[in-house]
């Protein structure tokens, strides 16, 4: 069963056609990378996928619930990361993590949140407050939220924006083991090597539709950057 | 689109002879009330065949807005919200008649523009700065986040109508009865003015949302080929 | 439910922890208070004439500076992206309008009280004992303002450019027949010390609080979404 199923998807915001009749599939467990210029509609699609936005048409069926139908079950099944870390600055890390346990219905005790705050790297800011932490470890902060309920699909909007090497390293490392562990994963990112290098298979959209599609097996990473480039002029 | 065309044509003939059929009955037709019943300003009183049906076509097009707001949350069809634009529009020029002939009246009647413990007056008047919200809301441009904002906020605005009527009771209301005589019972003559000049203004009314739907329409059509000239 | 009772406890700890909004709230009461003993300052009105003024001057003090907190208990979460974190999370979106609701009841009623004594201050208003049939009316009130204002603002904050100006526009209208009249009704007869009297006033405010829930019940989705 897939676990990411978009069919003939579109949204318009009045009259601009954002995504005019996407299609794209997942597999239960595969990495998806998406590539695609400033506009594409990217960012719109993982709105749409993630219940914050409704589409104008077409079906999105994620871990076989409709995102229309049973939105409420779509939202405990995805972890979503984007730039924004969607984290309280005036709370202490330790508290945001409390209050999102608490919008997910979860028990968390203090050894499990620590143990979620050291995978991140951020175990001894623990109860300084968010506000204070550097853009990195915001993001840190927010790897932290997604995990939190354990989602079996992760939804990454560009995740990568304004983090350090070692950050990187880590977040990457945290996909990686997700991959292991048999997560779906759809990330968006701009950094064509590191989506070559992590994903499995690669999409590319332009002007809301997904222009390009292969296997990361098929195709190396020179041949892809030959065709990633080819598509971008296209974009209006 | 040809049926279009003759029911418009229809519309407008029905409209024009109404309006023409109700300045008659209003002016001459219906009888002058007598200031023997009470009525200090016998000739003012005749402005009620413009006032009542202004303020029942006012009533009418928000009421549509409301039915159109709904339809649109429902399933996001454009022409519903454009129906509800139009509408919203069209119902705040009557609710302006109808809130303007009001004091004109009152002025002649009770020597004030304005009687606030007048319920009715004071609840259209509500009515009209709900739905002069409602247009500030849209406030022109056009976008479908907007559209649903404004489908809720119509629904708001016309759900505590009906209901500021009942709990009004409760201030005592001067509004007058106009359609009564002094012995109840509204006069055959009267009963006809007031309803050819609601039908009247009911044609006005939809011979007017036709136009202003047709016209956003047009706006529309005309949006999409600036895109092909412009876009590549 | 337990989810919005999550949002208000959150919303009321960052509150206390920064204290901007109940800050301005509380300074901005007093100023009208302010405003209102300069204004009738040549008046020096005898206790007589101050008495149906009471409920009006205390009304439009509660309203204004809560419009004030209204303003701020969406468009914060909008403006730091957080609002988007609660609409990923698995409930009801109506759990965030009450959740915004608790908050913002607390936090205004919070206010309105201050606002009162403000008010015995500047005016040296005696109650003679009709306090506590006040603060009902006052609770009552207050509570059926925020649940429309909440509704209000989380519709204005969506429609970003003008949001600013835009509650006050949207809200006011709505709340002038349903909240304002018996309010001031209401607060006007427990001055009386006839609670009793004002029982269809109270009545109306509860039935409008009823209706204003069920609206945000039914259509909050539309206003959060995109
Ligand atoms: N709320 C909105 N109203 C109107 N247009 C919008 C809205 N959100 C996005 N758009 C438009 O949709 C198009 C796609 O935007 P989107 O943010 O999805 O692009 P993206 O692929 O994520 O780009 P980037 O690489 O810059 O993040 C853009 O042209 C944008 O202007
Ligand atoms: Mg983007």
């Amino acid at each position: 069963m897939p676990a990411i199923e978009i069919k003939n998807l579109q949204k318009r915001f009045g009259r601009k056609k954002v995504l005019c009749d996407l299609n794209l599939e997942a597999e239960s467990g595969e990495f998806l990378v998406m590539f695609g210029p400033n506009g594409a509609g990217k960012t719109t699609l993982i709105k749409i996928l993630s219940t914050l936005s409704r589409p104008s048409s077409g079906n999105v069926i994620i871990n076989g619930f409709d995102i229309k139908e049973e939105s409420m079950e779509v939202r405990s099944t995805i972890g979503v990361l984007s730039h924004n870390p969607f984290l309280y600055d005036d709370l202490t890390l330790k508290e945001n993590l409390i209050f999102y346990s608490r919008m997910y219905k979860l028990k968390k005790d203090e050894k499990t949140l620590k143990t979620l705050a050291d995978e991140v790297g951020l175990l001894h800011r623990m109860n300084d407050r968010v506000g204070q932490f550097s853009r990195g470890m915001k993001q840190r902060a927010a790897v932290a939220r997604v995990i939190l309920h354990n989602p079996p699909v992760l939804l990454l909007d560009e995740p990568y924006t304004g983090l350090d090497y070692k950050a990187w390293e880590m977040l990457t490392d945290i996909l990686r083991k997700f991959h292991e562990e048999g997560k779906t994963i759809f990330l968006i990112t701009h950094n064509v090597e590191l989506g070559h290098r992590i994903g499995e298979r690669l999409a590319i959209l332009v002007n809301g539709k997904v222009a390009f599609e292969c296997e990361k097996k098929n195709m190396d990473i020179e041949a892809f950057k030959g065709k990633y480039h080819g598509l971008m002029g296209a974009q209006k | 689109m040809k049926f279009d065309k003759r029911l418009e044509t229809v519309i407008l003939i029905l409209t024009v002879f109404f309006v023409l059929l109700s300045i008659y009955t209003a002016l001459i037709y219906t009888p002058e009330v007598r200031e023997e019943d009470g009525w200090s300003a016998p000739k003012a009183q005749k402005i009620f065949y413009f006032h009542v049906p202004a303020a029942w076509v006012s009533f009418l097009a928000f009421g549509v807005v409301f039915i159109m707001s709904v339809l649109y949350l429902k399933n996001s069809l454009r022409k519903w919200d454009t129906i509800a634009f139009a509408s919203a529009e069209i119902g705040v020029v009557f609710c302006t008649l109808a809130i303007v002939t009001g004091p004109i009246w009152g002025k002649a009647e009770w020597g004030v523009y304005w009687r606030w413990e007048d319920t009715k007056l004071t609840i259209t008047f509500v009515l009209w700065l709900i739905f002069l919200a409602y247009l500030l809301l849209r406030g022109g441009v056009e976008s479908e986040n907007k559209a649903r904002l404004a489908a809720v906020f119509g629904i708001i605005g016309f759900a505590c109508v009906p209901l500021s009527f009942i709990s009004s009771r409760i201030w005592q209301s001067m509004h007058p009865n106009v359609v009564a005589t002094s012995e109840g019972s509204m006069s055959s003559e009267t009963g006809i003015g007031l309803l050819v000049g609601v039908v009247a203004f009911s044609f006005l009314y939809m011979f007017m949302l036709r136009k202003r739907i047709a016209i956003q329409e047009m706006a529309s059509k005309i949006e999409d080929l600036k895109e092909k000239i412009g876009g590549i | 439910m337990s989810q919005g009772l999550a949002i208000a406890i959150k919303d009321i700890k960052t509150e206390f922890r920064t204290k901007e909004m109940v800050f301005s709230m509380l300074v901005f009461s007093l100023f009208v208070m302010v405003a209102f003993y300069f204004a009738f300052y040549f008046y020096s009105l005898s206790s007589e004439a101050l008495e149906p003024l009471v409920s009006p001057i205390l009304w439009v003090t509660f309203f204004f500076a809560g419009m004030f907190g209204l303003l701020t208990s969406f468009s914060k979460e909008k403006d730091r992206g957080s609002l988007e974190g609660l609409m990923l999370c698995p409930m009801d979106r109506s759990a965030i309008y009450f959740g915004k609701v608790l908050s913002n009841y607390f936090l205004i009623l919070l206010v309105d009280i201050f606002a009162l004594i403000f008010f015995v201050l500047f005016f040296s208003y005696d109650f003679n004992g009709n306090l506590l049939p006040v603060l009902v009316v006052v609770f009552l009130g207050t509570f059926c303002f925020v649940v429309s204002g909440t509704l209000i603002s989380g519709i204005a904050v969506n429609a970003q450019d003008i949001r600013g100006v835009l509650i006050p526009i949207l809200l006011i209208p709505i709340i002038l027949l349903t909240v304002l009249m018996p309010s001031v009704n209401a607060t006007s007869k427990a001055l009386e010390g006839d609670i009793i009297d004002a029982i269809p006033e109270l009545r109306i405010l509860g039935v409008f609080a009823v209706i204003y829930i069920a609206i945000a019940y039914l259509l909050f989705d539309f206003v959060l979404e995109e």
